[in-house]
């Protein structure tokens, strides 16, 4: 089975348990102004406010974790929450637990200066027949980046009537499992294909100018066997312009420019030129 | 010596990234840099964006350049200074060069959310370990809130007893090593030019007092209390409840003070009638973390009699507290052991002795204050 995290903001950042695919249910909330109307409902004895609230306690709710409620969050999970160094990982944790995570996604909510608020996604697979699933995620993931992150932000939505937070929950299960349908589970760089297998190595896609040493100390992966990925050496399959880009690259360095071409003629003409001379004064 | 660790605490939107901007600020280019030259050497991490493009950590001058921008607006109606939340936690890196030479050092300060305070919360063991590594804390006050607020917006604001529970984690080994709390109430600017700023440190002392009792057990714990002002004319007018409006058909919410159910007050101050797309909302960010317990939003305001002025003040303290704080324990507790000055040279760091003889001239002209403006030094341990 599948779980999914996320550190998003909503009156301030909060570790948040959004469900896990084996629910049915369409949505999953968080309504932070519940505790304050069952309050006022008390109080005041409002109708309105009572049934507004019943509605309400309907619902699925997000659950916020806390240090007595993980909701089975993995101790290696928090650390990669609250440490940069990496755009995706995907490593194992304990207990045969599999964890992906996704960071520095742009949400759709803005802040006041119209600035975006980045938020992470985690999925967790409880048991090793959950990683030729995730496999596929990973390499998906890390070859779709741009898609991937509008994708997943558009599961975030603000729903004005419960004035709160919906996350789209059974269509991103359903997307998950399309993913492991259409993935080929490879990553193309410039320099090679990688197969992502997470039992046997970890993963990690390295943001610009971040290094695999600092990356390692960061995220205290001391020796484990981890693939790194320079984010700038994946070859997109989702950015039309990035692939262009490392075409011309390719191109521009492959290529001897005019200027080097006629040293070289010239220059080799001349040591042509040495030797028979050389020969012919010997003679 | 060593890099310097320095923890920023506080409750969410307190201040502590402006805090650090106008700390930065001011030491970079303020009266300080004819003794130490500083630079702001922090890596910054980059974010890839879905278009392709970059963006990277916020550099602290951005933060410095909104708190301008606000006064450059001028005006004189209220406005909301709420702006985007730290995401988890940032490094930033203050270098300190004595000038002519190629001898450094370095004050690393860990900028965390202020979710991260959250004893019990879901960071509380990861920041537990932090606590047991730095020498020096910073208790950045939201003075609004502490002043304006009831008790219970006060505590919820300022997580007071989360910030309780982390500082009886400070492990001083028995009290041989020494540690330092600085208590900085921020947002004063009101309080200061109303010449009541020693009301908001009486405050912190009773309002802290169970923290203060606990620190206070052994004697080598250094406590003191630092007011500033970041901005210097951006002034608190008043708490009021929070209010979204949301426009159904982009989508898109804005923050505002509620007049009447038509009309409202935007976060620049200005009147707004809602449209017929739009809906009034009670602001579901506007509550404090898993409570039932509204957070008024702080309104503030422009000086009415005057042209506003970009003028922060006594930010460059906090780091010269700081440094003073360090020398001593350096002196007491003999860092650098036996290694004599002309060996640590070799490695181009800063001496003992250096940074001795940096902070008596700073001294002598007056640059580091003890008292005055709201600053006290509750306890030494020197």
């Amino acid at each position: 089975m599948l779980k999914y995290y996320t550190y998003y903001s909503i009156g301030g950042y909060k570790d948040m348990f959004l469900g896990d695919s084996s629910m049915q249910e369409d949505c999953t909330y968080y309504v932070p102004l519940l505790p304050v109307l069952r309050k006022k409902a008390l109080q005041t004895g409002d109708t309105d406010t009572q049934k507004k609230v019943a509605e309400l306690e309907k619902l699925s709710m997000i659950k916020t974790l806390s240090k007595e409620s993980t909701f089975d969050l993995p101790q290696r999970a928090i650390s990669l929450i609250s440490h940069g160094a990496y755009k995706l990982i995907y490593t194992q944790a304990e207990n045969n637990t599999y964890i992906i995570s996704l960071r520095d996604i742009v949400g759709t909510a803005k802040d006041e200066s119209g600035r975006s608020i980045p938020f992470l996604i985690m999925i967790v697979g409880d048991s090793k027949t959950d990683t030729a699933l995730l496999n596929k995620i990973a390499a998906y993931w890390t070859s779709n980046l741009s898609t991937v992150s509008v994708k997943i932000a558009s599961m975030f939505t603000y729903d004005s009537e419960k004035n709160g937070l919906c996350f789209h929950l059974k269509s991103f299960s359903q997307w998950l499992q399309e993913i492991g349908e259409k993935s080929t589970g490879f990553v193309d760089t410039i320099t090679s294909r990688i197969e992502i297998i997470g039992t046997s190595n970890k993963m990690l896609v390295l943001p610009q100018n971040i290094t695999a040493s600092y990356a390692r100390k960061e995220l205290e992966l001391n020796n484990d066997a981890t693939t790194f990925i320079n984010i700038n050496d994946i070859i997109p399959n989702d950015d039309k312009k990035r692939i262009m880009e490392i075409l011309s690259d390719r191109n521009r360095r492959n290529m001897i420019p005019l200027g080097r071409q006629m040293c070289y003629i010239v220059g080799g003409a001349l040591v042509l030129g040495f030797i028979l001379g050389y020969f012919a004064g010997r003679q | 010596m060593t890099t310097l660790k320095v923890l920023m605490m506080g409750g969410r939107r307190c201040g502590k990234t402006s805090a650090l901007a106008s700390l930065f600020d001011q030491m970079i280019n303020g009266k300080t840099n004819q003794f130490l030259t500083v630079c702001d050497n922090t890596i910054l991490e980059t974010k890839i964006l879905p278009n392709g493009g970059e963006e990277k950590q916020d550099k602290l001058s951005n933060k410095k350049l909104e708190l301008k921008d606000f006064i450059s607006k001028g005006g004189h109606s209220v406005f909301l200074v709420d702006k985007g939340p730290t995401r988890n936690y940032w490094l930033y890196k203050l270098q300190l060069q004595l000038p002519g030479t190629t001898k450094r050092m370095y004050i690393e300060f860990r900028d965390s959310a202020g979710e991260f305070f959250d004893a019990g919360g879901a960071h509380h063991n990861e920041t537990v370990e932090y606590i047991k590594d730095c020498d020096v804390f910073v208790i950045m006050v939201d003075t609004p809130y502490l002043m304006a607020g009831s008790q219970v917006e006060n505590e919820a604001a300022n997580v007071i007893d989360s910030i309780h529970t982390f500082m009886t984690q400070i492990e001083n080994d028995n009290g041989r090593k020494a540690k330092q709390v600085i208590f900085v109430p921020i947002k004063c600017e009101k309080w200061i030019q109303e010449e009541k700023i020693n009301e908001v440190c009486t405050k912190v002392e009773t309002v802290y007092e169970t923290t203060l009792t606990a620190l206070n057990v052994t004697n080598k714990t250094e406590i003191s209390i630092i007011p500033i002002q970041t901005a210097g004319d951006i002034l608190f007018s008043e708490l009021r409840a929070p209010y979204i409006i949301y426009n159904k058909m982009t989508q898109s919410k804005k923050k505002c003070s509620k007049i009447s159910d038509k009309l409202v007050i935007l976060e620049n101050g200005k009147n707004y009638k809602l449209s017929a797309d739009e809906i009034l909302n009670d602001d579901p960010e506007g509550v404090f973390p898993e409570s039932d317990i509204m957070r008024p939003a702080a309104w503030y305001h422009l000086p009415y009699n005057r042209e506003a002025q970009y003028t922060p003040q006594n930010c460059e303290q906090l780091p010269l507290h700081i440094l003073r704080f360090m020398l001593n324990k350096a002196k007491s507790e003999k860092v650098g052991g036996i290694f004599p000055d002309w060996f640590i040279n070799l490695f181009g760091q800063i001496t003992v002795n250096d940074l001795q003889t940096t902070l008596d001239k700073i001294s002598k002209n007056g640059l580091i204050k003890d008292s005055g403006e709201g600053i006290k030094r509750v306890k030494q341990c020197f």
